[in-house]
């Protein structure tokens, strides 16, 4: 029998795993409220990493995925809780994206996915514009192993120690490419 | 509890990122200071990163607030129209994982397959070494292989050719041999007696 579910603007701190339960019960609002409520820092996570294009069919597959392997979920083995599991089958997706397409051809269209993708910023200074085109083509020619730990931490705000098990990867593996793609950015930006 | 990372092999950039981000327990956030405090390349080496990660942070929020997801509605109602046709499939799909019917297929072909390859190798090395080992082997022609003419039972029976002209030419020859025996016996009739004797033991020779 499906829970019935509460809207969230009238109870937002319902978590995510109550939130979960009720999805896997069959309440589809449950649903809705979590997909919003992630909806933006997933979308710009795989538009930054896939590029714009590809990134809203990823964000559609990453919740079908979400459903299908909901009785998967434990949130006392799940290190992050619900989010780092969100964030990990997303890159799960985002990498069978890259196996599934060449990887050359894709860092090319990549790069034009994330220049061409959006339009530029109306509101802001010249040279803030400039320099936020600057940071965007840079991330674009950043190791594709680089971007997803820079994009993780930026936009799942997760822990270092949560990125690593996400990736797969020991702790300092995960942070030596941080701190790659921070000096790589930096001199890329210096040009 | 997780290790203690100072007393592990991290790269000091990499303690450095964790200590700017928050993410070392007190006893090791002392530890670094400490290391902070006696080494200067160290420190300035932490002021670096912390102004690189705050240009970073601060350039993406630019790219982000350039680039607001005006379709982040309509993406939600889409992912939202997606769940609610999962959930309208029968629950056995949820609890199923996506398992093709395929897969479920193939687990009962295979070791069927290889069961009854077993068998059959198990039933030719029987049948050549055990049950008739000691035994001479039927030989079995099949006469649609042959040369033999085939009869069928409700045909006449036609005459052999050649055994007829062998027939005849026996029959032939014994008349032959019949008129030559009488042709003896009429010259002898007019011989001497030497001569008859003579001629009587070639027809009974002959």
């Amino acid at each position: 029998m499906a829970v019935p579910s509460v809207p969230e603007s009238a109870s937002p701190v319902v978590g995510d795993e109550v939130l979960l339960r009720r999805l896997r019960d069959g309440d589809a609002a449950a649903g809705d409220t979590l997909v919003r409520r992630y909806c933006e820092p997933l979308m710009r996570y795989l538009q930054r990493v896939t590029g714009a294009e590809a990134a809203e069919e990823l964000h559609q597959q990453t919740w079908l995925s979400v459903l299908d392997h909901i009785d998967r979920f434990d949130p006392a083995q799940s290190g992050g809780g619900f989010k780092a599991w969100l964030f990990r089958i997303a890159t799960n997706k985002c990498n069978d994206f890259w196996r599934s397409r060449g990887r050359e051809k894709n860092v090319r269209e990549g790069l034009k996915l994330v220049i061409d993708g959006e339009a530029p910023p109306s509101g802001l200074e010249i040279e803030g514009a400039e320099q936020a085109e600057k940071l965007k083509a840079a991330i674009a020619l950043l190791p594709e192993a680089q971007r997803q730990v820079l994009m993780l931490r930026y936009y799942s705000n997760l822990r270092f120690a949560e990125i690593a098990s996400i990736l797969g990867c020991p702790l300092n593996t995960a942070l030596g490419r941080m701190h790659k793609a921070m000096l790589k950015l930096r001199e890329l930006m210096e040009q | 509890m997780r290790p203690n990372v100072v007393n592990q092999n991290l790269d000091p950039q990499n303690l450095l990122l964790l200590y700017a981000a928050d993410e070392l327990s007190p006893a090791e956030r002392r530890q670094v200071e400490q290391r902070l405090e006696e080494q200067p390349s160290l420190r300035d080496e932490l002021h670096q990163m912390q102004a690189m990660q705050q240009a970073i942070g601060l350039g993406m929020a630019r790219l982000d607030a350039g680039s607001s997801p005006s379709n982040a509605e309509t993406i939600v109602r889409r992912v939202g129209r997606s769940i609610r046709q999962e959930l309208a499939r029968p629950r056995m799909k949820l609890t199923g994982h996506g398992v093709s019917p395929q897969r479920r297929v193939w687990p009962w072909v295979l070791p069927t397959a290889a069961a009854a390859s077993i068998l059959v190798a198990a039933a030719v090395w029987i049948d050549r070494h055990v049950g008739l080992s000691n035994q001479p082997r039927p030989v079995i022609v099949d006469k649609r292989f042959t040369s033999e003419p085939v009869t069928q039972p409700d045909e006449p029976v036609q005459p052999d050719e050649n055994l007829a002209l062998w027939l005849d030419s026996s029959e032939s020859d014994l008349a032959n041999s019949r008129r030559v025996e009488e042709d003896i016996r009429t010259v002898a009739d007019n011989q001497d007696p030497v001569s008859q004797y003579m001629l009587s033991s070639t027809v009974t020779r002959g």
